[in-house]
């Protein structure tokens, strides 16, 4: 086993400390930081994903691994800056007005971290104003909606018309999901994609801006 | 129009074109089941078409299998009827609405530990009038109210007297021939009736939850218990929970006075039931109290409940209230009944948890107390020195069977007790028959034991057969087995089930289990630490809720449900909230002390408080 797969081992196991030290060994192996990024963390977080899709893996283990995960990115993301290395594209994500759930929504931002997204999260109880501020200020190429709750989800129309009237629409690809969501509903409102669970949020999320 | 025939009974019924055979189906007075209430998101509302079957939606190819759709297997909730046909509801998709149970009497003078319950609220007295004549002019009311006042040696001046009841009353008092007994309510006469009726003087108390409803028949003059009996809340039909049926009143034209007159029907079923079994007089019911979570609370007066269900929530009211029965529209009682509405806390803390409250007597107890309410909405209460705090963790129904792949309710044919060994498996089947599904109370049986002999890991992953630890004999193991490419535990092959379909707990069934006592779990460890107290400092933990009674609790313990305390420091309270609404039925001293705490118990917002997460994170491995 080479230290890349020892990596990405190491974060499914959610051992954070052992990912620090493995990350800086591979540096001095003269592995690239996009390579380590790549094949150990991100293939790493691929894996958990597809454990927690199929119910293997549970909450807690995610959120270990995704804590290992952002102690090997701290040791990353310098090198990474330097290199001039980009993120893969931009996501603005947050749980609808009148919702306040929010740890569905937070796997959705580990997993697109994970994937190499960056994410501005802003957080539960999210007006349709607020994305549309946030659209304007961060110009994402995809805004991600969470609702919990039938009577909540109908704000996600909201935010979808007000993208509309403000003329950003067609700027921003725009993904829903949360327990009572439906591609049904994601069909009647105009969203571009409904994803069931994190890990297919991250895949659809990579699709939706074509990359490969 | 469009002729529906149903199947068995062969009854039919004419609809306009293009009707949907849901709202057919409600018409029809069959409760099919459902989570979603008809939005075509659960899949429950499985309906058979033997002729004229329908397109299948995309809902329904995402919900049904490809053999169900060939068979003509079709949601209810997605079809609309363009030409004759033919349907038949297959008796799992109902809902077991005609099903009065019912409930273990209790003596309420043992029960109830305050010393001053028996204080009622409705007040008979026998009166012998005197005869008017010409020497003796006063007024028909005059001679009564001294008659009250010779009875009763102190003045009635308070007494008020309602108009329809002075209409009555000339001629009332002469084909009584001055011989009455006068019914007083609320500090006024509400009633006049011929002859000596005083020890006929009955109330009902009501505990209206989102699944069931209880009804409890009290003889007012002792504080007895008459008749115990409960039934499915009709509106189950339009969503097996408060939030789908809120969302129901938001988008359906009517919605809430369907959902209102639903819950009427269901108190006017278990009110007919009640004075048939007991043969008392409807006209002797001079009282109801009702005790219910919020939103079914906003339901039964008519006000509207989508304020409830999202941020900030609020309720439109929370003080007590008393009315009158015809201010309900069709509730099947004398319309001056009175009724009396517990007050309940905050949008999730209804009149049903004040009332669990009030009958565990927290509000005064030194020690430390603590109620847990395991229903949907798993409320926790805790107690100390007279300080409430409340939360309401949003639990799911997990508990309640609801939800897991083999779940159903605690009733006939639930497996409500398991027994499982490293070599041997045991179950008990609720009426001892076939079993059909597992219960609440089975699911933590069973999930303890495959915790203790280790066929569930601390993580809750289900160990598949090749990872089966050593020294569990081949018969457990092989019921590791693999359903639909998902880790499963058989727990009785199909053989042996009343349906002939195994019945099985799934790794996703133990995910849910997970969560659902996580949330309970880190809702009590908040309100402890807002009280600055620890796990050991709980004096007495009542344990409520319907099925609270069959629970075994060493095993609630061992899977983190309940918290490590001694056995002997918890009890099972059975339906604190009817017991709770009985009480107020038979005391005003209890009312008084309810209306006085409602406004001072905490409520303590789970989902926004800083430490959810992390407690939550924390409790959710077993």
């Amino acid at each position: 086993m080479n230290n890349l797969e020892r990596i990405s081992e190491a974060l499914q196991k959610g051992e954070a400390e052992k990912i620090t030290e493995l990350v800086r060994l591979a540096l001095t192996e003269q592995r690239s930081p996009e390579e380590i990024l790549d094949n150990g963390l991100i293939e790493g977080m691929n894996i958990i994903g597809v454990k927690f899709k199929e119910h293997e893996i549970f909450l807690p283990e995610v959120l270990m691994a995704a804590r290992a995960m952002y102690a090997g990115l701290d040791v990353l993301n310098p090198l990474l800056a330097q290199t001039g290395v980009k993120k893969i594209g931009k996501v603005v994500l947050g749980t609808v007005k009148g919702d306040l759930h929010d740890i569905g929504k937070n796997l959705v931002k580990m997993m697109l971290e994970g994937t190499g997204f960056e994410v501005f999260d802003l957080g539960v109880d999210v007006s349709a104003d607020k994305f549309i501020a946030a659209v304007r200020e961060h110009q994402p190429d995809i805004v991600a909606m969470s609702a919990l709750l039938t009577t909540t989800m109908v704000f996600m129309s909201e935010v979808i018309n007000s993208l509309q009237s403000a003329d950003l629409r067609k700027k921003v690809k725009v993904i829903i999901g949360g327990a009572p969501v439906t591609q049904h509903y994601a069909d009647q409102i105009g969203a571009d994609c409904y994803s069931p669970d994190a890990a297919t949020a991250a895949e659809d999320a990579k699709r939706l801006i074509k990359y490969s | 129009m469009v002729r529906v025939t149903f199947l068995p009974n062969n009854e039919n019924i004419e609809i306009a074109n293009g009707d949907s055979l849901w709202e057919t189906i409600l018409k029809a007075g069959i409760r099919p089941n459902s989570i979603c209430g008809g939005k075509g998101i659960c899949g429950r509302c499985k309906v058979l078409l033997k002729e004229g079957i329908t397109e299948p939606t995309v809902q329904e190819t995402e919900l049904l299998s490809p053999e169900e759709i060939k068979k003509g297997i079709r949601l209810a909730c997605q079809t609309r009827l363009y030409n004759n046909c033919t349907v038949e509801i297959l008796p799992e998709n109902r809902t077991g609405l005609q099903d009065i149970f019912p409930l273990n009497r209790v003596d309420n003078a043992k029960d109830f530990k305050s010393s001053f319950w028996l204080d009622a609220n409705v007040e008979k007295i026998f009166l012998t009038v005197d005869k008017p004549s010409l020497l003796d002019q006063r007024s028909d009311w005059g001679r009564i109210k001294e008659a009250l006042v010779r009875k009763k040696e102190k003045n009635l001046n308070y007494l008020q007297t309602p108009l329809p009841l002075l209409k009555k009353l000339p001629v009332l008092l002469r084909e009584a021939d001055f011989i009455v007994t006068v019914v007083i309510c609320n500090g006024k006469i509400t009633a006049l009736e011929k002859g000596d009726t005083a020890d006929k003087v009955f109330g009902m108390a009501f505990d209206l939850g989102t699944t069931t409803v209880a009804g409890y028949l009290i003889d007012l003059k002792t504080g007895k218990e008459v008749s115990a009996l409960s039934k499915t809340n009709s509106q189950i039909s339009y969503g097996d929970n408060i939030i789908s049926r809120i969302d129901f009143t938001q988008n359906k034209e009517n919605g809430l006075a369907i959902l209102q007159k639903e819950i009427i029907n269901t108190i006017n079923e278990l009110i007919n039931e009640t004075i048939q079994n007991t043969g008392i007089s409807r006209d002797n019911i001079y009282e109801i109290t009702i005790a219910a979570n919020t939103c079914i609370h906003h339901l039964f007066l008519g006000i509207i409940p989508i304020y409830l269900a999202s941020s900030p929530f609020l309720a439109a009211f929370n003080r007590g209230l008393s009315l009158k029965a015809k201010e309900i529209p069709a509730l099947y009682l004398s319309p001056e009944t009175n009724i009396y509405m517990l007050p309940t806390i905050s949008a999730f803390i209804g009149s049903d948890v004040l009332a669990g409250i009030l009958f565990n007597g927290m509000n005064d107890r030194e020690e430390i107390t603590l109620l847990i309410d395991l229903g949907t909405n798993g409320e926790v209460i805790l107690s100390k020195n007279g300080e409430l705090w409340a939360c309401s963790t949003a639990a799911g129904p997990a508990f309640e069977g609801i939800g897991i792949s083999c779940g159903m309710r605690a009733v006939e044919g639930a497996i409500d007790r398991v027994k499982l060994s490293k070599n041997t498996i045991n179950r008990h089947v609720i009426g001892n028959g076939n079993p059909k599904g597992i219960c609440g109370s089975g699911i933590i049986d069973l999930v303890s034991d495959m915790l203790r002999i280790g066929l569930i890991d601390k993580s809750g992953r289900l160990m598949t057969k090749k990872e089966c630890p050593s020294g569990i004999s081949e018969q457990i193991k092989n019921r590791l087995d693999i359903k639909s490419g998902e880790n499963i535990f058989l727990l009785v092959k199909e053989n042996e089930t009343e349906e002939g379909k195994e019945i099985y707990l799934s790794q996703k069934d133990i995910r849910e289990i997970q969560v659902a006592k996580a949330a309970i779990a880190s809702g009590i460890k908040i309100l402890l630490r807002e009280a600055a107290l620890e796990t050991k400092d709980i004096g007495e933990l009542f344990l409520a809720g319907s099925f609270g009674n069959f629970i075994n609790i060493e095993n609630a313990i061992k899977i983190d449900l309940l918290p490590n305390i001694s056995l002997k420091r918890i009890s099972l309270v059975g339906n604190a909230a009817g017991k709770g609404a009985e009480l107020a039925l038979c005391s005003r001293r209890i009312r008084e002390i309810g209306e006085g705490i409602y406004k001072d118990v905490k409520y303590v917002e789970l989902s926004t408080h800083p430490n959810f997460s992390k407690e939550f994170m924390e409790t959710i491995s077993f």
